[in-house]
């Protein structure tokens, strides 16, 4: 009962950590990477609320697919935000 | 990134914490979860596998893939026509887009190279064993079409897309892959509709199992390992949809300047 | 034991609200299209886990389990128990369709940008606001 308690609190706080930087940042390269940081947070945090198939949609999307396609529209587009 | 983002960063989430442990321990905001699940929730968990009663079941271990395809399927296939047609949408802005072989690509290092051309065979490996047992274990249609197509993204990444040109992935082949599993869905839905009509019997349109007043069904046994009907067949085709449309996505958002340059030029002379 | 996971639960959920917070933020007042996009990406993950955190339960002993058979069952009494410790399913079905629709509207935004881009030169909105009001002016 505490494991499961204490992994929900340390990747809550990491999440709104990666959250808050992904959103100051302002090159987006760094961004995504952050972005997909969150994603792993809140699949694990899906784990922990015993959501197994939700976690195994989450990861690809969210901490693979996602951030792919930002890298590849920056690389055809402007990389850093005025 | 900056020091003093960070140390902003931490000290919000410090903040957060602090403040919403002093409201919880005042009584203010008190969100804690239920002891009970909901009445739905538990007639979905005692009738997803329940050989005893034989007119509400579908025979699916996984209560999640069996909402999904069974309880409420029609949400799924609407869901997936969705996916569709965003797919087309991208097809309409990006239109006129030529492939051309032959390129000068540059990927990166040696060192990324190698063992992603171990690592690769294994994600699609993994990805159509999730589709497989899908009303088995945790996993499903979705979640394997989301893992197959990290491949081409990765190669894309890594390589370059000419390699996936070697590879045979051309736009047209996964249009086709994809509209023909989308028929396919909907052929399946409509399958044991159409077999009533002609042995003159009652099924409904999206049935799986037996159900009130209709006595065929989709096969639910195989040799010895529950096959849940349609559950099964609706995941293998759900993966080849998933993955032709967001790989056909992916390369048409990584195309060259030389393929794109076209775009919109033979629409705006037809105009 | 249960009233530690129930405080730490509280908790969590504020933080969720916090993230949406945060993100929304980004959605109104970046100028760059594509920060709006990942502003947008965090927004709809977090309001997917606050649904997910609606389906959890806690019981009197134990953790619950997650809503998948781990054997076929073999008396009813099996499956009653299994009943009485796996969490909410539905919520969890209705969050994958809400991930996946997610991806496809993200996909298509994204293709929007491009076509920004091309027209523009840049992926800032200012830009065409200031043209905006320029075609207005005369």
């Amino acid at each position: 009962m505490f494991l499961p308690a204490i992994i929900l609190l340390i990747f809550a706080f990491l999440s709104i950590v990666v959250t808050y930087l992904a959103i100051v940042e302002r090159d987006m390269l760094v961004a995504a990477i952050f972005m997909a940081f969150q994603g792993v947070c809140y699949a694990i945090i899906y784990y922990v609320l015993m959501a197994p198939d939700v976690t195994l949609a989450y990861i690809p999307i969210s901490s693979g697919l996602t951030p792919i396609l930002i890298l590849i529209v920056l690389k055809k587009t402007e990389r850093v935000e005025r | 990134m900056k020091k003093k983002d960070i140390v902003i960063a931490v000290s919000l989430a410090i903040m957060v914490i602090a403040i919403s442990s002093a409201l919880y321990a005042g009584g203010i905001i008190i969100i804690t979860p239920p002891y009970k699940v909901r009445d739905l929730a538990k007639n979905f968990l005692r009738y997803s596998y329940n050989p005893w009663n034989g007119k509400l079941t579908s025979y699916a271990l996984n209560v999640v893939s069996a909402i999904i395809w069974d309880y409420r399927g029609l949400d799924t296939v609407l869901e997936t026509a969705v996916l569709y047609s965003a797919v087309i949408g991208i097809t309409v802005l990006f239109r006129g887009i030529v492939e051309i072989r032959g390129l000068k690509h540059r990927g990166l290092s040696l060192l990324v190279k190698m063992p992603s051309r171990i690592v690769i065979p294994l994600i699609i490996a993994v990805g159509i064993s999730l589709a497989v047992h899908g009303h088995l274990t945790p996993g499903g249609g979705f979640q394997a079409g989301a893992v197959a197509t990290v491949t081409p993204a990765l190669i894309i990444t890594i390589f370059s897309i000419e390699a996936l040109y070697v590879l045979k992935l051309r736009i047209q082949k996964l249009f086709l892959m994809r509209t023909i599993a989308f028929i396919g869905i909907l052929m399946i839905s409509i399958s044991l509709f159409l077999y009533s009509l002609m042995s003159l019997t009652n099924a409904y349109v999206l049935q799986n199992m037996i159900r009130e007043h209709s006595n065929i069904s989709m096969p639910h046994w195989f040799i010895d390992v529950p096959l849940a009907g349609s559950v099964f067949l609706y995941n293998i085709l759900e993966f080849f949809t998933v993955f032709a449309g967001l790989t056909y996505v992916f390369i048409v958002y990584s195309m060259r300047r030389k393929e794109v340059e076209n775009m919109w030029e033979e629409v705006e002379t037809y105009e | 034991m249960s009233e530690i996971l129930q405080a730490i639960f509280t908790i969590v959920v504020t933080i969720f609200i916090t993230n949406m917070g945060i993100a929304l933020y980004g959605v109104f007042s970046r100028p760059s299209l594509i920060k709006k996009t990942i502003s947008l990406v965090l927004f709809t993950d977090s309001i997917n886990i606050i649904a997910i955190s609606i389906g959890f339960r806690v019981l009197e002993e134990g953790y619950p389990k997650p809503p998948i058979l781990p054997k076929i069952p073999e008396t009813p009494a099996e499956l009653e128990y299994f009943v009485q410790v796996s969490v909410d399913p539905l919520l969890q079905a209705l969050v994958l369709t809400a991930i996946v629709i997610g991806f496809a509207i993200n996909m298509f935004i994204i293709g929007l940008v491009k076509i920004y881009y091309r027209h523009y030169g840049t992926t800032d909105i200012r830009v065409s606001l200031e043209e905006g009001k320029h075609e207005k002016n005369n």
